[in-house]
């Protein structure tokens, strides 16, 4: 049991990852990510809260590719966070998650060069969503500005929504009742999501599993998404 | 010779007249949504009063801002709801029924209304209704006495200082919560 009153983790399962990029567009409909073009992106200027890694293993004829979808890894001990000079990132005392707070940002870019995983996006621009892109904008989450930092936030909209209609109903969130943008994408129920201090949820049966590890775990930021090894499955 | 030359007569009017269905068939079909639309966005403002209709009718805030218990937002009644009552009510006073009139009106060549914007948050804030009105926050807390007016009037000013002044007084498990940035802010 953590000091947080939920410890939202989110579980990847390498073995049931194909790479398809579902979540990456869901993520990005869900969260009002501009589309910035090859350009941008060619300049490191892209904009995607959630990537899918590819690696190639072996050599021809006998290559496989691996994947790995990336987020932000809302680490327990972030390095982005101490570097704010404003707090417009903290650690949430009730979710357990790295929070960005948009209209507190000033833009210095410290927390991005600070991140081990690369899973913040700076807007170098003010976004566009030209017609009719505009018409499927997320109220629930903002539209940020040019010169504001971004990043995943576990969805933290659909979080702050289930415990609204937990706590109209007088009960506490189920398991499974929160599930972001990309665990509803995802064809192969690849990405599961939960609260680790439930230890009959989902993710706290999962996060026992011997294939789990966390990426880059000997910078001891104590990710909170933990990804369990892919096998032999991800032959091509 | 002659029958090639009314072959081809026979071609281009056919050509010609198909055009000009086409054209008029689309000038048609422009016309008329375009029409409609015109109709639909003339919005109107009609007369209100909230001091008749909470006092004088004793009819419940959530009667009208119905989704304040269930939803972020409170919502404003649509003129169909305004129609249950006044497609039978009869009133006295002769100002009175001049503004029924008006609501007969524009309810029955559906026009748009347009009310005032008066209570309006930063779009980088968030706000939830239901989450207030299930605690037992009185409408009165935030918007002053909407009683005592005819169309709203922006009393109070919901800074964030506003906000979190109340949620401060909260029982102190709640507290770490609602003051917790990502509360507000989204
Ligand atoms: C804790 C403060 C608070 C309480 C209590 C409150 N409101 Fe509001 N109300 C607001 C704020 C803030 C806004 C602006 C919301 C926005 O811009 O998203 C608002 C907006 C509104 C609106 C217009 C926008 C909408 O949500 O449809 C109506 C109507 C409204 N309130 C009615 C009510 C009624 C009726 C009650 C009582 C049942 C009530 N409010 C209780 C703070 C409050
Ligand atoms: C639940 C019933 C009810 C609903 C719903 C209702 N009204 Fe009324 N309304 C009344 C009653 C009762 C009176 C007072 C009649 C009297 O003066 O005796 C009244 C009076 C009025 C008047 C005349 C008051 C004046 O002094 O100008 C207007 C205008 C009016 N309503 C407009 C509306 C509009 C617009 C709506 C929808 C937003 C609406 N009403 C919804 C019951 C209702
Ligand atoms: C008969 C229906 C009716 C009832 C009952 C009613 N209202 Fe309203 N309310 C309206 C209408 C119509 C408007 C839009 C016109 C205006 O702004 O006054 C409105 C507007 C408002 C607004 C301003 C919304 C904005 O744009 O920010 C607030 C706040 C509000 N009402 C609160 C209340 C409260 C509190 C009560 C109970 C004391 C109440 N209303 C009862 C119909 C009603
Ligand atoms: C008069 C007191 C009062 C005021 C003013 C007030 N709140 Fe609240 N707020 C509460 C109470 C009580 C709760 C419910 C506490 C609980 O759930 O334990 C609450 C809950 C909330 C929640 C839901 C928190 C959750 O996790 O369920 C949000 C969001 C919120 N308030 C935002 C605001 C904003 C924004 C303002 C200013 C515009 C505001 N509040 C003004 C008393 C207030
Ligand atoms: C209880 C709700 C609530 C909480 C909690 C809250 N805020 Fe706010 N905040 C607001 C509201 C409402 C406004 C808009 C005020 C206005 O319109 O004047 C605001 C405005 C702001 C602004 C001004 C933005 C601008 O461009 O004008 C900043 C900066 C800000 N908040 C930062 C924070 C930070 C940082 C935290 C956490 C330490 C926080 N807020 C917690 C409700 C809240």
């Amino acid at each position: 049991m953590s000091k947080y009153e939920h410890h939202w983790t989110m579980i990847v399962d390498l073995d049931k990852c194909t790479g398809c990029q579902a979540c990456v567009i869901a993520c990005q409909a869900e969260n009002n990510i501009p589309v910035v073009g090859e350009d941008e992106i060619r300049k490191g200027r892209g904009m995607q809260w959630l990537r899918i890694e590819r690696y190639w293993e072996g050599e021809y004829p006998n290559i496989r590719a691996r994947f790995i979808p990336l987020m932000c890894q809302q680490c327990e001990n972030a390095p982005c966070e101490p570097v704010c000079p404003v707090f417009a990132t903290y650690h949430s005392e009730v979710d357990g998650i790295n929070v960005q707070v948009y209209n507190r940002c000033i833009g210095t870019r410290y927390c991005a060069n600070n991140c081990p995983y690369i899973a913040r996006m700076f807007n170098w621009f003010d976004p566009q969503f030209p017609e009719p892109l505009n018409e499927q904008l997320n109220p629930d989450v903002t539209v940020r500005q040019r010169g504001i930092m971004e990043k995943c936030t576990f969805c933290i909209q659909r979080i702050r929504r289930a415990r609204e209609t937990a706590e109209a109903e007088g009960r506490s969130i189920r398991d499974g009742e929160v599930q972001p943008a990309c665990g509803q994408a995802c064809p192969t129920n690849a990405i599961i999501f939960g609260d680790l201090n439930d230890p009959n949820s989902q993710v706290s049966r999962l996060a026992a599993n011997r294939r789990g590890f966390r990426l880059l775990e000997e910078l001891g930021t104590e990710p909170a998404v933990i990804y369990l090894k892919g096998g032999e499955s991800n032959v091509i | 010779m002659s029958e090639t030359r009314d072959r081809r007569l026979l071609l281009w009017s056919g050509a010609v007249l198909t055009i000009v269905v086409i054209i008029t068939g689309l000038a048609l079909v422009q016309i008329e949504p375009e029409d409609e639309t015109k109709i639909n966005q003339t919005a109107v403002t009609l007369p209100f009063s909230h001091e008749v209709h909470t006092q004088k009718a004793e009819i419940d805030c959530l009667f009208c801002h119905s989704s304040a218990l269930r939803a972020p937002q409170a919502t404003l009644p649509s003129l169909n709801k305004c129609m249950i009552c006044h497609s039978s009510i009869t009133v006295e006073d002769d100002n009175a029924r001049q503004n029924i009139e008006q609501l007969k009106q524009a309810y029955e060549n559906g026009w748009r209304v347009q009310w005032p914007d008066v209570y309006r948050q930063p779009d980088f804030v968030y706000f939830s209704h239901r989450a207030h009105v299930n605690n037992g926050v009185s409408c009165q807390k935030c918007h002053g006495d909407v009683q005592n007016m005819t169309l709203v009037e922006k009393v109070v000013d919901m800074d964030m200082g506003f906000c979190l002044d109340c949620h401060q007084e909260q029982p102190e498990a709640d507290i770490p919560r609602l003051i917790d940035c990502a509360t507000c802010h989204k």
